[in-house]
């Protein structure tokens, strides 16, 4: 399946998800307009929106193509997703530091010396910045 | 004579120590990540969006909008120097980089701040005259009014602004959707929250800009080969001074690109970046000799750049006074500020007079710097574009994702952010350009509250607007802009004047 076909049956398929949750919600009159009315109107366009991409799939212009390349797809969001796990847990310095080191093994080459250097230096920094400039209630370091 | 006390005001308001330093900060950052490859602007405002949140209004606003004309300003030197496009600043790389190439880029980067100075001055001086002239027109605006302006808006965004009318259209919808979840304000009921409580008071649009630019940009970019073609030592103070020869030739094309320019931001949801693609156009049409265009035209260089920037400065019109976004970053602006409960619209003059006329003169402040800034150390940003790209973003996820937590200390905001990120890459990754979904989220929520309220006062009769004058003619427009976009989908003409398309990016194209 072409890239065009696929955003074509995306499109549709996230205006069904909206359509089926809107209908749950009352539709109302146009003079007195429920919490359903707009959304329903928009998931409806939505889908219809993605019929016409599919039809029109070979007629649209082109996508400027880009490689997919994994490491940096599995290993930033894994990065990210361990800031949230520790920021409460373990404290903002240490959520920062995992976050370095993960989102540094999206580069071919990872490189342990970069890492430190980057940890240490972006843990002063959210320290300098957020705790002391902003005084915001972060927790430091949590044991 | 009020317009000098206004100005008084303003310089009052700019001046003070707290929000000169918050403009230096924005328009410093800005020229920088508008230089360095690999952040566009809009990922650089939602980034640094968290801070403003802890500013106080008026500062937030002047950084935040310094940073958007500082990057439309540093944009320039990556695209003449690289090749790589920004969307403000997609058109100059098609004659800057010959120019580059010719052995000529100090002088092209000397005309693109000449252009970009004299644009923005001009863009000021509309603002400061038209902004109040329009503001005490659209006091007379009502509900059908406004959602005729917001329906244009978005035909305008959807078809002229960005690639594919269809696509764009989708996010639009898809960013109107996204922005109802919550709790709805006239029923109480809690739409698309999918059972999480901190889904209850809405998504903000910080999260949904961070992850879409922000984390998308990343992930795109991350583990890529860059180019790395300049030496710092090749752009000497003596290469930057252009003959007069050169400053005859772009004379005219300054003038006419600052024209367009300052008309075009005017427009709603696509003036900004309609500005520089319709100021190279015209250039090459007007041109003796147009074959030297994409060779190296430095008239070429001058008029976008110009037109750029005048339309970065007048597109603040209808966001302040209409509160309807020129462009996708306008849009963000917009929620940073509704977010501090400040409601741009008709009455944002008159209720902020310090806020406005502040935000007016740190733009001509802002621009000052960047000229001071730009030029002596133009080594110094040549120098930055040799920043490894490994070294980058790192630093830049950390603020993201600080910055995230910081907003409201949720962590649900950062698994936002991260699947924001997620569906950003997925959108590139298809062909979609995800920044009309940002306009759509910022327009939505108020299109579905001015529809109600009209179709409320008319008891649910839809020609209601069609009977108001203004309002009809405002959907006449929106009419005329989507019946010209189908005839030249059907047409398909290869001889017409693309309006879309910047050049090819040697890498990952920023936004």
């Amino acid at each position: 399946m072409t890239r065009r076909g696929a955003g074509a049956i995306v499109t549709a398929a996230i205006g069904g998800l909206f359509l089926s949750q809107s209908l749950a919600y009352r539709f109302g009159t146009p003079s007195d307009m429920g919490p359903g009315f707009f959304p329903t109107v928009l998931s409806c366009a939505l889908i219809g929106l993605g019929i016409g991409l599919w039809l029109t799939r070979n007629a649209a212009d082109d996508v400027h193509a880009q490689p997919v390349l994994p490491r940096p797809l599995v290993m930033i969001p894994a990065g990210m997703l361990v800031f949230a796990l520790l920021v409460e847990r373990a404290g903002v310095i240490p959520a920062t530091t995992g976050l370095i080191v993960l989102s540094g093994f999206a580069e071919p080459r990872p490189s342990a010396l970069r890492m430190l250097a980057l940890a240490v230096g972006m843990g002063a920094f959210v320290y300098a910045v957020f705790i002391l400039l902003l005084h915001l209630p972060f927790a430091v370091v949590r044991f | 004579m009020e317009l000098v006390n206004n100005l008084a005001l303003g310089l009052h308001v700019a001046l003070t120590p707290q929000n000169l330093l918050y403009c230096f900060i924005g328009v410093t950052l800005g020229n920088l990540v508008g230089t360095i490859p690999g952040l566009g602007s809009l990922a650089a405002i939602s980034i640094l969006l968290p801070v403003t949140y802890f500013a106080p209004s008026t500062s937030g606003f002047i950084m935040l909008a310094g940073l958007y004309y500082g990057a439309v300003y540093g944009g320039a030197t990556s695209a003449i120097l690289l090749n790589i496009p920004h969307t403000a600043t997609s058109m100059v790389c098609l004659d800057g980089y010959p120019l580059a190439q010719k052995g000529r880029a100090g002088i092209a980067l000397f005309m693109t701040t000449i252009a970009s100075l004299c644009g923005s001055a001009v863009g000021i001086v509309v603002v400061a005259l038209l902004a109040p002239l329009l503001a005490s027109i659209a006091l007379e605006f009502e509900s059908p009014e406004y959602f005729a302006l917001m329906v244009l808006g978005l035909a305008g965004a959807a078809i002229l602004a960005y690639g594919s009318p269809m696509r764009s259209f989708g996010l639009m919808i898809l960013g109107m959707l996204l922005g109802m979840v919550g709790i709805d304000v006239n029923s109480g009921q809690p739409r698309f929250t999918f059972g999480v409580t901190s889904l209850m008071d809405g998504i903000n649009i910080g999260i949904v800009a961070i992850g879409l630019f922000g984390v998308a940009e990343v992930i795109l970019n991350a583990g890529r080969a860059r180019p790395r073609l300049m030496r710092a030592g090749e752009i000497t103070w003596r290469s930057l001074i252009p003959t007069a020869a050169d400053f005859k030739s772009a004379l005219p094309s300054l003038a006419r690109g600052i024209g367009l320019g300052s008309v075009l931001g005017i427009l709603p949801s696509a003036g900004t970046i309609l500005a520089p693609i319709v100021g190279y156009t015209v250039e090459k049409q007007v041109a003796r000799d147009p074959g030297r265009f994409g060779h190296g035209a430095l008239e070429g260089v001058v008029a976008p750049e110009a037109a750029a920037n005048a339309a970065a400065q007048t597109g603040f019109v209808p966001t302040l006074t209409l509160g309807i976004p020129t462009d996708p970053v306008m849009a963000v602006m917009l929620g940073a500020l509704m977010i501090k409960g400040i409601a741009p619209g008709p009455a944002f003059i008159g209720e902020h007079p310090d806020m406005f006329w502040g935000l007016v003169v740190s733009f001509v402040i802002g621009n000052a710097l960047l000229v001071i800034w730009h030029l002596p150390l133009i080594g110094l940003w040549v120098r930055l574009l040799t920043i490894p790209f490994e070294l980058l973003y790192p630093p830049v996820l950390v603020f993201v994702c600080v910055g995230a937590y910081a907003i409201r200390q949720s962590v649900t905001d950062v698994y936002l952010v991260l699947i924001f990120g997620v569906i950003g890459y997925g959108m590139r990754l298809l062909g979609f350009q995800p920044a009309p979904l940002l306009v759509g989220f910022i327009l939505g929520p108020l299109m579905e509250e001015h529809l109600r309220r009209s179709l409320s006062v008319a008891r649910g009769n839809p020609l209601i607007f069609v009977e108001k004058p203004i309002s009809c003619t405002i959907l006449c427009l929106a009419l005329l802009v989507f019946a010209w976009s189908i005839r030249r989908n059907v047409r398909r003409d290869p001889a017409a004047p693309r309006v879309t398309g910047p050049p090819e990016p040697t890498v990952a194209e920023p936004l």
